[in-house]
């Protein structure tokens, strides 16, 4: 199942890559089908990992993430699975925040937590780490639909549009308990949250004067890209 | 003579379901409380009422009406002030800390404005009005204290003087606010000075502060005690519950300010058995809390500080002491550690030359300890009139009475604060000040990782009960007298150490941090405890390895985790707030009986002894677990077990397999 996903999830971002998108910043896993998309195209395509494998550790004992990176470069941050793995996943995207451009956007890819797949694992195996999906050996983190907007929120991103990845599995059972526990997300297996840098999120690069420029207000009109299924 | 009070809310107050009570309004109303016995004292005839609608004011058919008004409120004075002239034809007083400190914005329909603390002007002009109710400016011109409406022109006397000896003023009748839901029963142990932020946003100017003696501070706490057992008189509560039920909230920052003061009255309140009668909540600065401060506050049945304090900076504002991040952090410490919850009150804009590094860096040191807080607040802080802020303002924009209209009193609103609006801060533009307070307002609607049920505080003593029981348990059946013993801590609440006589054994602590643990173990040890401590590690089976070199021969490892198979785990998983359950933040990874067999089988340890903690006695979680696999048979025929849902802990007891 998960390496349908990954192909299909690789084949929607690689859709949804735009133009624009020049220079991409890659954390999580490696994504080999958009990196030689931007790099075919004569674009800069910078994986986390090659630079600093030490990403996922970030935390408040060790809140830096050097990496030899020019800030303010990237027109795209692209977060592959990565928060799951990290210990302190605000505080990663923190720091690649600032080797973003003043307009950058960024791809949160991630899973749902609250997929019937893992309800299920809960009732029969008990939360038995996998080898990919939420509960992939790797994963210390889990994320919904509500945290992941709120994550973008806290860290100076304003949410503008989101993909997801539907698998449905036990249609009527998830169907009864999407009702009842009024929970519309049972059968999404992941989100693509597309977010877009607020140049005047206030608590970083505060000693930079651009910083204080008006709020540039997101265009809530851009396509909106639709679900792989 | 009749006498009605009309305290004036602002519009906010009454949002929603009915009378909210919140806000200045409110604390500024409780002035009242004292100033009625005080009246009918002097005035053993006088009929009073306090109203806070219109309606009912006119209801009352008073022969004198006072109106009391904040800042937040004054706008509406002119409008009632004319309404009821024109129904009643009766004499219309204005009192409260606005008018006090802005006497010349006095309504045209307002006879006479009191300036400063009322009793003495209006002990006066009750004796004036109880004679004449058509007295006229002629009569109670000389009253001090006063400014008045005569012929179309204002006039003011001389300054009124304050109540010297404020232990002689009568008992508040706190009853008045029984009737006004929506907040605690507030206490003011410190009356009407200048140099304290309840002092200046809610009570009449006076000359200087003036402490109530510790005696007149406990009575007055015995008496609000004594009010609660009245009012429930008819609700079965049992003496036991009464100290997790009934709130006293100490309002004034100066509670601690005297340390031999404030220790009297912790000794008045032990030597009358009131800790047993109700808790307090009590308003302190970072810089008055200290182990002292807080082994006291933890003896009365504190259950929440009310923690109040500006943006980090070295400069202090004479009436708010200054804060650090190394203040602040230090004082959660100590709170903690004397189990005082936090309820933070954060003040964007006390000094205008904060700056945006110093706001930065205290939004980022709020962010660190945003779990720790109860609950996290926001506030703007107006330029009240009276105020330091107020003078600032004045010196900047020449502010006048009605642009007061266009400032944020109750709830700032960011999408609403426009550049045209007045800024005392002198460092940022009011643009970049909108999105500042913003960003400050969403860290603090992020309530962490403890659901508010379990923030209250018979949840929070039950919790402290369950820790206590456990360790006692755990001390009868596995520890000696002189073994060593290694702890392995990734949250200080879960520790033993706290439990333990200190000579009992050598208890070594080996804390987790960041997904690892720091350092190795110190020595060989008779028993590692793992007390939910192996649900933090990033490489469990790493971590297990490396600690069971640390065993003795003989040596045995005691590991306890949270069961994720649980009912109350699985609904969190299908309501998706995993992330905002009780399960801490630290957590990283989750484990049931057949995981934890496999994880400690697969790290070379064998299970000698297994326990189970089981919580079936809830009627809610035998009707989810029941609930819940009733759905499953029905759509997806796979058995489950029933028993495993009921299992919230499970302890494990293993040792190194030899072979």
């Amino acid at each position: 199942m998960y390496d349908q996903y990954r192909q299909q999830m690789a084949e929607k971002l690689k859709s949804l890559i735009k133009p624009e998108h020049q220079r991409v910043l890659c954390v999580g896993d490696p994504l080999a089908l958009i990196q030689t998309q931007i790099q075919e195209q004569g674009g800069e395509f910078v994986l986390v990992e090659s630079l600093n494998p030490n990403w996922r550790d970030i935390s408040r004992d060790q809140p830096k993430l050097p990496l030899d990176l020019p800030e303010k470069h990237f027109d795209l941050l692209l977060v592959y699975h990565a928060l799951e793995q990290a210990i302190d996943p605000e505080r990663l995207i923190l720091e690649l925040r600032k080797y973003m451009q003043p307009e950058g956007q960024i791809y949160i890819v991630a899973y749902n937590v609250g997929h019937i797949s893992t309800i299920i694992n809960l009732l029969t195996e008990g939360w038995a780490y996998q080898d990919d999906g939420a509960l992939r050996h790797s994963h210390v983190r889990y994320f919904s639909n509500e945290s992941l907007r709120k994550l973008m929120d806290q860290v100076g991103f304003e949410f503008v549009d989101e993909v997801v990845y539907q698998i449905q599995q036990l249609p009527v059972l998830t169907r009864q308990l999407s009702q009842i526990m009024k929970n519309p997300y049972l059968s999404i297996l992941s989100f693509i949250m597309i977010g877009r840098k607020i140049n005047s999120f206030p608590f970083i690069d505060f000693e930079d004067d651009s910083e204080k420029e008006a709020p540039v207000k997101a265009d809530k009109k851009s396509e909106s890209p639709a679900s792989p299924n | 003579m009749k006498l009605a009070f009309f305290p004036l809310f602002h519009p906010s107050s009454f949002d929603g379901k009915g009378f909210q009570g919140t806000g200045i309004d409110f604390m500024s109303a409780y002035y009242l409380t004292g100033l009625l016995p005080f009246l009918e004292k002097h005035f053993p005839d006088l009929q009073t009422c306090v109203e806070i609608t219109l309606p009912r004011i006119l209801l009352q058919r008073p022969d004198l009406v006072v109106i009391w008004s904040s800042t937040p409120s004054f706008e509406q004075v002119e409008t009632v002030a004319e309404v009821i002239k024109q129904n009643l034809e009766i004499p219309i007083l204005l009192a409260g800390p606005h008018i006090s400190h802005l006497p010349t914005a006095l309504p045209a329909h307002v006879d006479i404005g009191i300036l400063g603390e009322p009793e003495i002007p209006l002990h006066q002009l009750l004796g004036i009005f109880s004679k004449d109710l058509q007295a006229g400016p002629m009569k109670y011109g000389k009253v001090p204290g006063l400014i008045y409406q005569s012929r179309g022109r204002i006039y003011s006397g001389s300054p009124a003087k304050s109540i010297q000896q404020i232990d002689q003023l009568p008992m508040p009748r706190h009853s008045l606010l029984h009737s006004l839901p929506g907040r605690s029963i507030p206490l003011v142990s410190v009356s009407r000075g200048p140099h304290s932020l309840m002092g200046l946003l809610t009570q009449p100017p006076s000359g200087r502060v003036r402490f109530f003696s510790p005696e007149r501070t406990v009575a007055e706490i015995a008496q609000i005690a004594a009010d609660y057992r009245q009012l429930y008189s008819k609700w079965p509560v049992p003496a036991e519950m009464l100290a997790y039920i009934f709130p006293v909230y100490i309002a004034d920052e100066l509670f601690l300010a005297q340390p031999e003061r404030f220790q009297a009255i912790c000794e008045g309140i032990l030597a009358q058995n009131l800790h047993k009668s109700v808790f307090f909540m009590v308003n302190a600065y970072p810089s008055q809390l200290n182990p002292e401060t807080c082994r006291w506050l933890q003896l009365i049945n504190t259950r929440k500080i009310i923690l109040t304090f500006p943006s980090f900076s070295t400069r202090e504002a004479p009436w708010m002491p200054a804060c650090s991040a190394e203040l602040l952090t230090r004082t959660l410490d100590v709170c903690e550690q004397y189990r005082l919850g936090v309820i933070g009150n954060f003040l964007l804009n006390p000094l205008a030359e904060t700056t945006r590094r110093e706001m930065a860096h205290t939004y980022w040191t709020l962010w660190e300890n945003r779990r720790r807080f109860d609950k996290l607040k926001a506030f703007y802080l107006p330029p009240m009139p009276g105020t330091p802020l107020w003078e600032q303002y004045q010196q900047q924009y020449k502010l006048k009475a009605e642009d007061l209209e266009r400032l944020p009193w109750q709830q700032f609103d960011p999408e609403r604060f426009t550049p045209t609006v007045p800024l005392v801060n002198r460092t940022v533009d009011a643009e970049s000040f909108a999105s500042i307070m913003k960003g400050f307002q969403v860290l603090a609607a992020d309530d962490g990782g403890v659901p508010d049920q379990e923030k209250a505080p018979m949840k929070q003593d039950q919790a402290y009960q369950m820790q206590l029981q456990s360790a006692k348990a755990l001390q009868k059946k596995y520890l000696h007298p002189g073994m060593d013993v290694l702890e392995v801590i990734l949250d200080e609440s879960f520790s033993l150490k706290p439990y333990l006589a200190s000579d009992f054994c050598d208890l070594q602590q080996l804390k987790v941090e960041g997904g690892q643990l720091k350092g190795p173990a110190p020595r060989p040890v008779d028993l590692i405890i793992l007390r939910g401590s192996l649900a933090g590690l990033r490489e469990p089976q790493a971590a297990l390895v490396s600690l069971s070199q640390s065993l003795k021969p003989d040596g045995q490892m005691l590991i306890s985790l949270l069961n994720a198979q649980n009912i109350a785990f699985i609904l969190s998983a299908l309501n998706w707030s995993l992330e905002r359950s009780s399960y801490p933040y630290k957590l990283l990874r989750y484990y049931s009986e057949n995981t934890a067999r496999e994880l400690i089988q697969s790290a070379g340890l064998k299970i000698l002894d297994l326990e189970y903690t089981i919580m079936n006695n809830i009627q809610g979680f035998r009707d989810s677990v029941e609930g819940l696999l009733k759905r499953f048979e029905t759509f997806w025929p796979l058995a489950v077990s029933e028993e495993r849902l009921y299992i919230m802990e499970i302890s494990m007891l293993v040792k190194k397999n030899r072979k």
